[in-house]
């Protein structure tokens, strides 16, 4: 317990955090299924379709899980980013440039062993996130550029470069017509996992959440980070350059959302580079953060939340007929809520006896 | 001309007193932060509130200002029981206050300041005519001079205190709260302080000031209400007293806090500083400044706040470029260099809040960071928590850090407490050259002869010490040498015997004013 810093003040301090995020995921749903219900559909209909789709059956529980992977890892990319007082909005392209960097390692090195083939994938897909994060990393240390704006925007340009890289030079020359490139060679796919329908890239979430958790509380870097987010100013009055932890941690972030998009590629259903592929989870990755309170364990849970609305929403449209953009509503409402409850903590914390308010006993006279 | 008769009615019906707090009590769980206080603010006059930090004092106006509600008890507004919900109904009621802490916005001009604490602003565009009029003139009439125009960053700390004060004249406050005003101000600024409360009071305004330092009070309140261990022990006319029973009101018992400065014969030369400049913006802060010191010497530096004192202490700890040549133990360091990290150096940093510790991280984190990589407490990067726990548990008997635990978040402490631990921290390393800028800003008087005494320590082992503080009797009573510092300059050095309170003050004010272009 103490070993990772843990205390009872800040052991309550977390259980409080994880009562508001279950209330806020609870209160996102009910919302959600009552604005189902004022348009005319059965809520319990709903629900219940929602459950099969997500944990019907093994095949569903599988597809679920496999959404987990990608939006662990970018939630994690998140947290770590904004540790170091960096706000990561460009995850989307970060992820979309891994997948393109796994995609040029997995149909282009021809006679490599499978295990060698994929770790390089894998490394080419960190790669290609962690430069998409480099320019703004740069320009923030160079020229104070905000990392917001710059990132955001290189999320278009990535989207745009991957647009026209499958109609033109990675086209699929095979290809039936389908806007995609050539398919990633089987031996650099994550193996099966047993019959369970997963792969073993599975194992980067508890891989990933354990490496986070551990930097975070027992290295220096992870004492870096702390002090930074708890006060940029003393951090640089200790002689830490804060501006160069910050560059790393967004090439750390952009490597984490690398290896999300090349997961996200890898897993598909066609096993190749596809227009759409990261369809958003690079934003969906921020709520996933946010909702987790961002600790990297929280966000395994908050994950399976949001990937059960993903794959449940798609049955509920076919079963019930409503249609699954009611799971983008609850996305929404979990991140207006995880908002609120913000300040409603804050509120009740300022109602409490404060630090600078209470009279010190200090009998040091 | 009618003649005084209704006029004398109507002073009957003032004769209520501007302020009265009656049995109030304020809780905090188990901690019991005020005790059925009572006193009467009579209408017109400077009434002190004198305490201890954690006497109860700030609680107290806080419950006055709304920004808490008492438990029990009653306050009374002009003889008119009220509830004061928050700080607009107290500002409704004519009740202004200054924080300790500032409540201005940093990257904003004066008057854009001055606007939104009015509030009420026009949905398009803002008046600011009147209000820069209304501004220069209140700002003439009451010395508080401030361009109009500077943003907030700017400004020093002592004129950002005059943005507040014209804050709420400009606001028509009746009755003025002011929450230690005087920790960031010179003798010289405090006089001008001084004549402004006295003007205030004249024109039928009501002031109430929290200090506690008595020489302060005895300036310029009529009446002082004594707090201790959130209850009121005594109410005293100013005329009628003398500072001695006052401290002992305050403290409990008997009060000497005289310093007896070492004199010791000066050792080898530790800082030896030449030609230092200091850029800020367009211009130097620090302009040509040259000096040394000495092994077991405290250099003091005097001036009124805002001088290049701040930009000085930057420079020296490694936070900011220069140009010129500073030596430590003769060899030079680089200008900009992370000197921060040179364990030669101890640095008290002006804004303890803001660059000294992290509220938020706990003792033993606060306590570690200078050394948490180093050797000792790091292997191939991971922390080694036993030897960390174990270091701060020694430092923390060390300095006498009064804390339940080291994992207590640092803010959970008092300011006292979290100087100790700034102390420990830059102690621990064991510097050469201790630079100690307003080490004692904000703190009580037990926190303080702690300060004084573990300068004195370094002193005696050996250790320069660089002091800057805005406090004069402060740095006459401690320094070996003393250097007034004004725009930018060190207009001056004298020896302790050389300078007197009269010498250094005419020095500060600026007899040598063309410096500052």
């Amino acid at each position: 317990m103490s070993a990772l810093g843990l205390d009872r003040e800040r052991l309550t301090g977390s259980l409080g955090a994880l009562a508001s995020s279950l209330a806020v995921a609870a209160a996102a749903l009910l919302i959600m299924l009552a604005l189902i219900a004022i348009i005319g559909y059965s809520p319990t209909a709903t629900a219940s379709a929602f459950i099969d789709g997500a944990f019907g059956g093994s095949h569903q529980l599988a597809a679920t899980v496999m959404v987990m992977i990608p939006l662990v890892l970018i939630g994690l990319a998140w947290i770590l980013a904004s540790s170091a007082r960096q706000i990561n909005l460009g995850l989307e392209g970060q992820v979309l440039m891994g997948g393109l960097g796994a995609t040029l390692a997995g149909t282009n090195l021809d006679g490599l062993a499978a295990a060698p083939h994929l770790a390089l994938t894998v490394i080419a897909g960190a790669l290609a996130g962690a430069i998409w994060a480099l320019l703004p990393a740069i320009l923030y240390v160079l020229r104070d550029v905000s990392v917001l704006l710059s990132s955001f925007m290189l999320n278009f340009i990535g989207a745009l470069l991957i647009a026209y890289l499958i109609r033109g030079p990675l086209k699929n020359p095979g290809g039936l017509g389908l806007i995609e490139s050539s398919p990633i060679d089987l031996d650099a796919l994550w193996p099966k996992l047993g019959t369970s329908g997963l792969r073993w890239d599975v194992m980067l979430i508890p891989a990933a959440v354990l490496a986070l958790t551990v930097v975070q509380h027992l290295t220096t870097v992870g004492f870096r980070l702390r002090l930074i987010s708890a006060s940029e100013s003393a951090a640089q009055h200790m002689g830490i350059s804060t501006k160069r932890i910050a560059a790393s941690a967004l090439l750390c972030s952009g490597a984490l959302a690398g290896i999300a998009g090349s997961s996200l590629v890898l897993d598909s259903f066609t096993g190749s580079l596809t227009e759409n592929f990261a369809s958003g989870y690079g934003f969906i990755g921020i709520a996933v953060a946010l909702l987790a309170r961002n600790s990297p364990v929280g966000c395994i849970a908050s994950a399976l939340l949001f990937a059960a609305l993903q794959q449940g929403g798609a049955l509920v449209e076919t079963r019930v007929g409503v249609p699954s953009a009611s799971v983008e509503v609850a996305q929404g409402m979990v991140i207006i809520l995880v908002a609120l409850s913000g300040l409603v903590l804050l509120k009740v914390s300022r109602n409490r006896p404060e630090a600078a308010l209470v009279p010190e006993i200090d009998g040091t006279v | 001309m009618p003649d005084g008769s209704p006029e004398v009615t109507q002073g009957g019906r003032q004769a209520a007193p501007a302020l009265r707090l009656d049995r109030v009590s304020k809780r905090f769980g188990a901690v019991v932060a005020n005790d059925e206080v009572s006193f009467a603010v009579a209408r017109g006059s400077v009434h002190a509130l004198l305490g201890e930090n954690g006497a109860g004092k700030s609680t107290l106006m806080n419950l006055v200002f709304g920004l808490l509600h008492p438990d029990q008890g009653t306050i009374e507004v002009g003889g008119e029981p009220v509830t004061i919900a928050g700080p607009r109904e107290a500002r409704e009621r004519g009740i202004g206050m200054v924080h300790q802490h500032f409540k201005l916005v940093g990257d904003m001009t004066v008057l854009e300041n001055i606007v939104l604490s009015q509030g009420g602003m026009g949905l398009v565009g803002l008046e600011l005519g009147p209000l820069r009029e209304r501004l220069t003139d209140l700002s003439s009439r009451f010395n508080l001079e401030v361009d109009p125009e500077a943003t907030i960053e700017a400004l020093s700390v002592g004129q950002q205190q005059r943005v507040e004060i014209l804050k709420l004249l400009v606001g028509g406050a009746e009755i003025l709260i002011l929450d230690e005003p005087t920790a960031v101000l010179t003798p010289a600024e405090w006089s001008g302080l001084a004549a402004i409360l006295r003007r205030l009071v004249a024109e039928g305004r009501t002031v109430v000031f929290i200090s506690h330092k008595l020489g302060e009070i005895f300036d310029v309140a009529d009446r002082c209400t004594v707090l201790r261990d959130g209850a009121v022990v005594g109410t005293r006319e100013i005329a009628g007293t003398d500072k001695a029973e006052l401290a002992r009101l305050m403290v409990g018992r008997d009060v000497a806090l005289r310093v007896e400065r070492e004199h010791l014969p000066a050792g080898e030369e530790i800082l030896a500083v030449e030609g230092l400049r200091v850029a800020a913006g367009a211009r130097d802060a620090v302009a040509e400044i040259s000096f040394t010191v000495h092994a077991g010497e405290v250099l003091g530096v005097a001036g009124v706040d805002g001088n290049g004192q701040a930009e000085l202490v930057e420079a020296l700890s490694g936070n900011r470029r220069f140009d010129g040549s500073v030596r430590l133990l003769g060899e030079r360091l680089a200008p900009g260099s992370k000197t921060a990290h040179d364990p030669r150096i101890g640095v008290i940093p002006e804004d303890r809040h803001r660059d000294g510790v992290a509220l938020e991280l706990s003792v033993a984190d606060n306590l570690m960071m200078r050394r948490f990589d180093q050797p000792g407490f790091a292997r191939f990067g991971f922390r080694r928590q036993a030897a960390v726990r174990e270091h701060s548990r020694r430092l923390i008997e060390e300095f006498g850090i009064r804390t339940p635990s080291p994992a207590q978040p640092l803010g959970r402490l008092s300011g006292g407490n979290q100087q100790k631990v700034v102390l420990a921290r830059e102690l621990d390393r064991g510097p050469r050259l201790l630079i100690a800028a307003q080490p004692t800003r904000g703190l009580d008087i037990g926190a303080m002869e702690f300060v004084y005494g573990r300068i004195a320590e370094f002193k005696r082992s050996g250790g320069a010490t660089l002091l800057i503080s805005t406090e004069l009797e402060e740095v006459m009573s401690l320094s070996d040498r003393i250097a007034v510092m004004v725009g930018g300059r060190f207009v001056a050095i004298l020896d302790n015997a050389e300078a007197t309170l009269d010498r250094v003050g005419s020095l500060m004010a600026g007899v040598e004013e063309r410096a500052a272009a």
